[in-house]
């Protein structure tokens, strides 16, 4: 009996993958111009130069120009978001850690707008993005051990409020000042939309999130061991400052491309690990990438959803805090909000 | 004997400073009138002002030009009064939370208040109802904010380090904010730009419509908390400590919060989410007069007003854009409530 479910878990990844890759396909078909799926594997096929079909200059369009990198860019945001949190959570021993309460998504969408207010080029985004996001996350570590509020985890979060509601302020005032007429751009964008994703943000978030997912995959023994407790860990014989070191680096670089590429998009990296933790336990060799597929999954679908049942596109990021935080409300309502230290 | 004669030069002392406050106070508000793109002299701001508020006074002086007269009552003056009663709400409602809660981290905008304000507000711009139906949704709105924090909080509840309570009051707001996007979402874009300029807090919409829409609940609010600020003081024990001195503690909790969800609601309603005045000017107070509510409660006010008059001050002369108040007092706050609780290592009073 405990073997089968043992079995159910390991296999989880798995089913995971196919229901993704499904969901992938099947959403090429939504849309404000719906494709019947028999058209759609002969638009596939002709594309791919195997069956010659009658198909229209709109339908190519859409099959092979505007849907595939929107839906992959929404999946590979999901991935990103959902790995992070995972690893975030692990690596800090705290259920109610994501990368927007640390303030990671507010310095990397200061630094986006910044980059874009003097206006420099999309290389230039990316990296004030990363700056702002790893600058971000440190003061929020450094303040949150300055205030040492009991270590119960609350003072990270705490601190990761304040660092956030001050890097947007910071967005707001640059929004103030700009004047290259950005402004309804960077409004929209900061909510969160997978609106105007193209293969240019495609081939960055792809690289960013692949690269990081494969080093978060690698550590996976690591976080299992930081998961114990520094002093465990120490003994052990792993270097438990620079692991932290490379998870908090890889973990911004990854935030910091999903936000440069899809704006703020909240509460997504909190609760995928939760609801994969109750699928696949707390082992971060099988809990990784479950976080992974579910985020993809969880994001894609929203990005399904505002695109096909609202009619004027309901920024993702919106959704996801409008749907996110009654499901935190009633994880920290079951964890009595204990954290794991105790 | 001895201990008493501490008391007495305590109270003393604390007088003193609300004193000078208040002085302080009404020497600022006149200052903002001279200041700004046309800036007057100060004997000439006064005299124009003292006209204005004596109700039987003289004809109108002739050395006073029309434009003088015009930029101190039509412009200046509700700008300025809103700034003042802004800062009172917020500082008075902030000390209140505080006490009541036991907690110097709460601050109207961090129960979940300011953003329950700010979705009825939104409801009821996009309903395009009146200004003092703005205030009842405003108000309704809040409450519910407030309630669901506090509901949140007590199912949550395990070691009562008052933490709990600011973090249910981060998600009870993430989500009001949602809801105020799905709103920004669904306005056409007349609202939306109303909305958006407004949430962000902005004085710059100043009439004598709006003074008055927040000058009577902090006046009338503001004076009821006054009426129970030895009730706060006892709040501030404990809940039961409070109970044998035969105090209704749930009776009074409700009471503070439906006051301060009123002087929110209407704060929101007239000048959007002016953030982290609510929490700061408390500290600040405290560290004047100590924790006393019978003078921390005026000394808040005081001192909210300001700190606003001082921000909107910058934004007229030296910045002399309308960046709006509310990113500033964030930007300037933050900074402060970090310091603050770095000094003071904050415990939440509960523990000690």
């Amino acid at each position: 009996m405990i073997n089968s479910a043992l079995f159910i878990q390991k296999k989880t990844p798995l089913i995971l993958g196919i229901l993704l890759l499904s969901t992938i396909i099947v959403s090429l078909g939504f849309g404000s111009y719906p494709i019947d799926y028999n058209r759609i594997t002969e638009i596939i096929l002709h594309l791919l130069g195997i069956g010659d079909y009658a198909v229209t200059l709109k339908e190519i369009a859409i099959i092979e120009y505007i849907r595939p990198p929107r839906i992959l860019v929404a999946t590979l945001s999901g991935i990103a978001l959902g790995v992070s949190g995972a690893a975030l959570q692990g690596m800090m021993r705290n259920p109610l850690v994501e990368p927007n309460l640390v303030g990671v998504t507010g310095g990397a969408a200061f630094g986006g707008v910044l980059a874009i207010v003097i206006g420099l080029a999309q290389a230039g985004t990316i990296l004030l993005s990363f700056i702002g996001g790893l600058g971000a996350l440190l003061s929020t570590f450094t303040l949150a051990k300055i205030m040492n509020l009991r270590s119960d985890g609350i003072a990270l979060i705490m601190a990761g409020f304040f660092v956030g509601s001050f890097c947007l302020a910071g967005v707001g005032f640059l929004e103030f000042y700009d004047k290259s007429g950005a402004l309804p751009n960077i409004v929209y964008w900061l909510l969160g939309t997978f609106r105007g994703a193209d293969f240019t943000k495609l081939l960055l978030i792809s690289t960013t999130t692949l690269i990081g997912l494969t080093v978060i995959i690698l550590l996976r023994w690591r976080i299992n061991l930081l998961s114990l407790g520094d002093v465990d860990a120490m003994a052990i014989g792993i270097d438990t400052r620079k692991l932290r070191w490379i998870i908090i680096i890889i973990v911004t670089f990854m935030v910091s491309s999903q936000v440069a590429v899809s704006g703020i998009i909240g509460w997504v990296g909190l609760i995928v690990p939760h609801i994969a933790r109750m699928l696949v336990g707390p082992d971060h060799r099988l809990l990784l990438p479950t976080s992974a597929l579910l985020g993809g999954l969880f994001v894609l679908g929203l990005d399904t959803i505002t695109r096909s049942v609202t009619q004027g596109e309901i920024p993702v990021g919106v959704l996801s805090a409008f749907i996110g935080t009654p499901i935190v409300s009633f994880i920290f309502w079951k964890t009595k909000t204990k954290g794991w230290n105790e | 004997m001895r201990q008493n004669d501490k008391a007495i030069s305590s109270y003393i002392k604390s007088n003193g400073i609300l004193t000078i406050l208040t002085a302080i106070t009404v020497i600022s508000v006149i200052a903002s009138l001279c200041i700004g793109t046309y800036p007057l002299p100060f004997s000439k701001a006064f005299e124009i002002m003292m006209h204005f508020i004596w109700p039987w006074s003289s004809d109108y002086n002739t050395e006073w030009t029309a434009k003088e007269i015009i930029i101190i009552e039509l412009i200046r003056m509700p700008r300025v009064l809103l700034a003042v009663f802004v800062g009172v709400a917020l500082g008075i409602s902030g000390t209140a939370l505080q006490g009541m809660m036991r907690n110097p981290l709460v601050g109207p905008d961090l129960v979940g208040v300011a953003s329950g304000a700010a979705f009825g507000g939104v409801l009821a711009v996009m309903m395009d109802m009146s200004s003092y139906t703005m205030v009842i949704m405003a108000f309704g709105g809040g409450m519910m904010g407030m309630v669901m924090t506090f509901a949140l909080a007590s199912l949550s509840k395990s070691e009562s380090n008052g933490m709990t309570l600011i973090l249910s009051g981060i998600f009870v707001g993430a989500f009001l904010m949602a809801c105020v996007g799905l709103g920004q979402f669904f306005a056409n874009d007349g609202q939306l730009n109303e909305i958006t300029f407004w949430l962000l807090g902005t004085l710059t919409r100043a009439n004598e419509e709006r003074v008055w829409t927040i000058a009577i609940p902090t006046l009338v609010g503001g004076s009821a908390l006054m009426f129970i600020r030895w009730r706060l003081n006892i709040l501030s024990l404990n809940d039961t400590d409070a109970m044998s001195l035969g105090i209704n503690v749930r009776l009074i909790r409700w009471v503070i919060i439906s006051i301060v969800a009123w002087i929110v609601a209407s704060q929101v309603a007239v000048s959007g989410i002016v953030a982290w005045i609510g929490l700061v000017i408390p500290h600040f107070a405290r560290m004047l007069v100590g924790p006393d509510h019978r003078s921390l409660l005026p000394a808040s006010a005081l001192l909210g007003a300001l700190f606003v008059l001082a921000i909107d001050a910058l934004t007229r002369t030296v910045i002399q854009e309308e960046i709006p108040i509310g990113v500033l007092t964030t930007l300037i706050g933050t900074p402060i409530i970090i310091l603050i609780f770095w000094k003071k290592q904050t415990k939440g009073w509960i523990s000690d």
